[in-house]
């Protein structure tokens, strides 16, 4: 229980100012972000199928305002005659 | 190396977590009806008795997941050294994000990874989906930082090919998965594997290392997900949620990987996919009609999973994988606003749940993530069944029978209303005691302080969540209450820094659950008063919701909740800093760092 046990806070503080003094860039801005732009090796992503063309079930806020309904209907005349 | 357990195993785990679950619903279930027929049965004594059956099922089934995260965990794999071979790109998805804190992350993940001599495999691209237009000139201007920081120019000049890279969407069609799938459709083929980030991502290079020749020896392996600790966390509700992930987490995680089999989460970051197999199977469409249920699929983390599953790819949980970090809401409102997504996005799935062709346990994945956000609504007509059954009790008749000379006493059947309220109550609280069990026998808690210090924060970590839980509720059940009324909750930019909250910002936030705990309070207090003791716990952290949003989001004392990452300090994290320091963007916050005696710890 007496061993010391150190806290190194994660915590990160948002930082503000402004960006420090770097060296000289050896090419402007423009050339460094054509060189870093995204290299061009396409792959096909085919679109996958998750719904058919005619759903067959109601949409889900369909089904919660039947559900609702079926609530107030069942609840409403709820009696607690035996 | 395909590890996953499989077979009979698993469908002998998920049998034993779900029968448990539906026993001990049906058990509290049964009792309590003892309790509400005491004095004759009526139609809301089936309802009640229904409504605890659900919500003590859920209960039951959150804790099974503890225990089959103990009992059946696998043991975790030796490490591998086989060379890697593989080309892999680390994607990081920014939107309206800090540009030095999330490049710097990468310039940390880079130098990591160049200290292991592994940078010919890999590549970094940030996806920027930045619609701020100050933002983006701060983004161009950070990459040139970032560029000159890994010598890329340098590389150029030798006439080598750029490993960093960085593009912006000025249209953010199809959210953070469109990001994703852009990326693929232009790149994609260069690359064997991506690891996917998030914008507060952290990835140890030697976990990066892991994974990739984990897959490698995989080849039917599709995603590997780890389980990203929580970190950088300040304030009282920060740190308590950070505690929980790191202390909880793991052994939760265990139980998932035991029943998940081939068909494992996708938590949408820190996991490494196969770039072959995400192209192929899971490029989403919009659904038909307008969002919230149509549209743009907000929660796609959990599709694409299911999507490579339906594909015949393995998607696995790696719970061993530690050197994942991430980071986490600040205050309960930033909390909210991220539920409120997910709660969006987990009913969407009320739409891909009849997809074509997914495994039973991708549709029971989609069920399960519905039900989460459902059952606080079952709770909540809980306490309104009562109240009604209450306030409508008839009186008690001591002589049913004509010319009955002795008068009989309705049989008091409380005691089991408190067993059923006790078992609940033991439902949440056992498995974290299991936990610190298992965590102290394992020697896991030493890198929460000790175990003394690791359950003062279990105890602190139960009473906090107990007083939010209500609020929480509140938020919750107004977001599926939004969703199925047709009302978008949009993409909103994660809030990051501090979180800390004035009292009018709380005030703002939670003036609304206010007026429903003084109203819930009041009706109790005139139609059910003998209620009164059980309503209180839900009724008083309503009553003074702002108070807790507020004190809350304040900083908590180093004292409570010490994690591992706390007591030790990640290497990747102390990197971050060092590239921010060395950015000129250090934060006082960093050296923070304070030393105590435990005894002061626990304090």
């Amino acid at each position: 229980m007496d061993t010391p046990v150190t806290y190194h806070s994660t915590a990160f503080v948002p930082p503000s100012g402004q960006i420090a003094a770097a060296p000289a860039p050896q090419a402007s801005m423009e050339d460094i972000l054509q060189d870093g732009a995204l290299p061009d090796a396409r792959l096909a992503m085919p679109l996958q199928v998750l719904e058919p063309a005619h759903p067959r079930v109601p949409a889900p806020t369909a089904v919660m305002r039947r559900v609702l309904v079926s609530v107030i209907q069942t609840v409403l005349p709820l009696s607690r005659g035996h | 190396m395909e590890r996953t357990a499989t077979g009979s195993r698993v469908y002998g785990i998920r049998a034993f977590a779900l029968l448990s679950s539906i026993g001990l619903g049906a058990g509290a279930a049964a009792l309590f009806l003892q309790f509400g027929a005491a004095d004759g049965y009526q139609q809301v004594d089936g309802v009640r008795g229904a409504l605890v059956f659900i919500t003590t099922f859920w209960l039951a089934w959150g804790a099974m997941q503890s225990v089959v995260g103990l009992l059946f965990a696998a043991p975790a794999p030796p490490l591998r050294n086989d060379p890697i071979t593989a080309r892999t790109v680390i994607l990081m998805p920014v939107y309206n994000e800090d540009p030095a804190i999330v490049f710097a992350r990468v310039a940390a993940m880079d130098e990591a990874i160049a200290q292991l001599e592994l940078t010919d495999k890999f590549d970094f691209a940030i996806l920027s989906d930045t619609q701020d237009p100050q933002l983006a000139a701060e983004e161009e201007r950070w990459f040139v930082r970032l560029w000159q920081d890994r010598r890329q120019d340098r590389r150029k000049a030798e006439g080598q090919p750029a490993r960093l890279f960085y593009r912006r969407r000025t249209r953010n069609v199809g959210r953070k998965a469109g990001n994703i799938q852009d990326f693929f459709e232009r790149s994609g083929a260069q690359y064997d594997f991506a690891l996917i980030l998030d914008a507060d991502s952290l990835m140890d290079a030697a976990t990066i290392a892991e994974m990739v020749r984990r897959m490698q020896a995989a080849p039917r392996l599709g995603l590997l997900q780890t389980l990203p600790r929580v970190t950088g966390a300040g304030s009282r509700f920060g740190r308590a949620m950070q505690f929980a992930a790191g202390f909880y987490s793991p052994v939760f995680a265990q139980g998932q990987a035991a029943m998940q089999g081939t068909t494992g989460p996708f938590w949408g970051h820190n996991a490494l996919v196969r770039v072959r197999a995400f192209a192929a199977s899971c490029a989403l469409p919009e659904l038909s009609g307008p969002p919230p249920f149509g549209g743009h699929i907000l929660s796609h983390d959990y599709v694409e999973a299911a999507l490579l599953a339906r594909a015949g790819w393995t998607v696995r949980v790696d719970p061993d994988l530690d050197g994942s970090y991430e980071e986490g809401p600040e205050n309960m409102v930033d909390f909210a606003k991220r539920d409120r997504r997910w709660c969006q996005g987990n009913l969407q799935h009320a739409r891909v749940f009849p997809a074509p062709g997914l495994k039973p346990w991708s549709r029971f994945v989609f069920f399960q993530g519905m039900l989460s956000y459902i059952v606080p609504l079952f709770w909540l007509l809980f306490l309104a069944a009562n109240l009604y059954a209450s306030a409508t009790a008839p009186e008690p008749d001591f002589f049913p029978e004509p010319f009955q000379l002795f008068p009989v006493f309705p049989s008091d059947q409380t005691s089991k209303a408190v067993g059923v309220a006790v078992g609940v109550f033991g439902l949440l609280v056992l498995p974290k005691v299991l936990i610190l069990i298992d965590a102290t026998l394992r020697g896991r808690v030493r890198g929460f302080g000790s175990t003394i210090l690791a359950a003062r924060g279990l105890v602190r970590e139960l009473f906090m969540s107990s007083v939010n839980a209500p609020i929480l509720l509140m938020w919750q059940t107004r977001a599926v209450l939004q969703v199925f009324g047709g009302r978008d909750g949009g993409w909103p930019a994660q809030t990051r820094g501090d979180g800390r909250l004035t009292f009018s910002e709380a005030a703002a936030a939670g003036w609304w659950i206010q007026i429903w705990g003084a109203a819930m309070v009041g009706l109790t207090y005139t139609f059910a008063p003998e209620l009164m003791l059980w309503v209180l716990p839900v009724g008083v952290p309503l009553l003074i919701a702002p108070f807790v949003i507020w004190a809350t989001s304040h900083p908590s004392q180093a004292s409570v909740f010490l994690t591992p990452e706390e007591h030790s300090l990640p290497p990747i994290i102390a990197r971050h800093r060092q590239v921010m320091t060395r950015w000129g963007k250090a934060s006082e916050a960093v050296d923070r760092d304070e030393t105590a005696p435990a005894a002061q710890l626990s304090a």
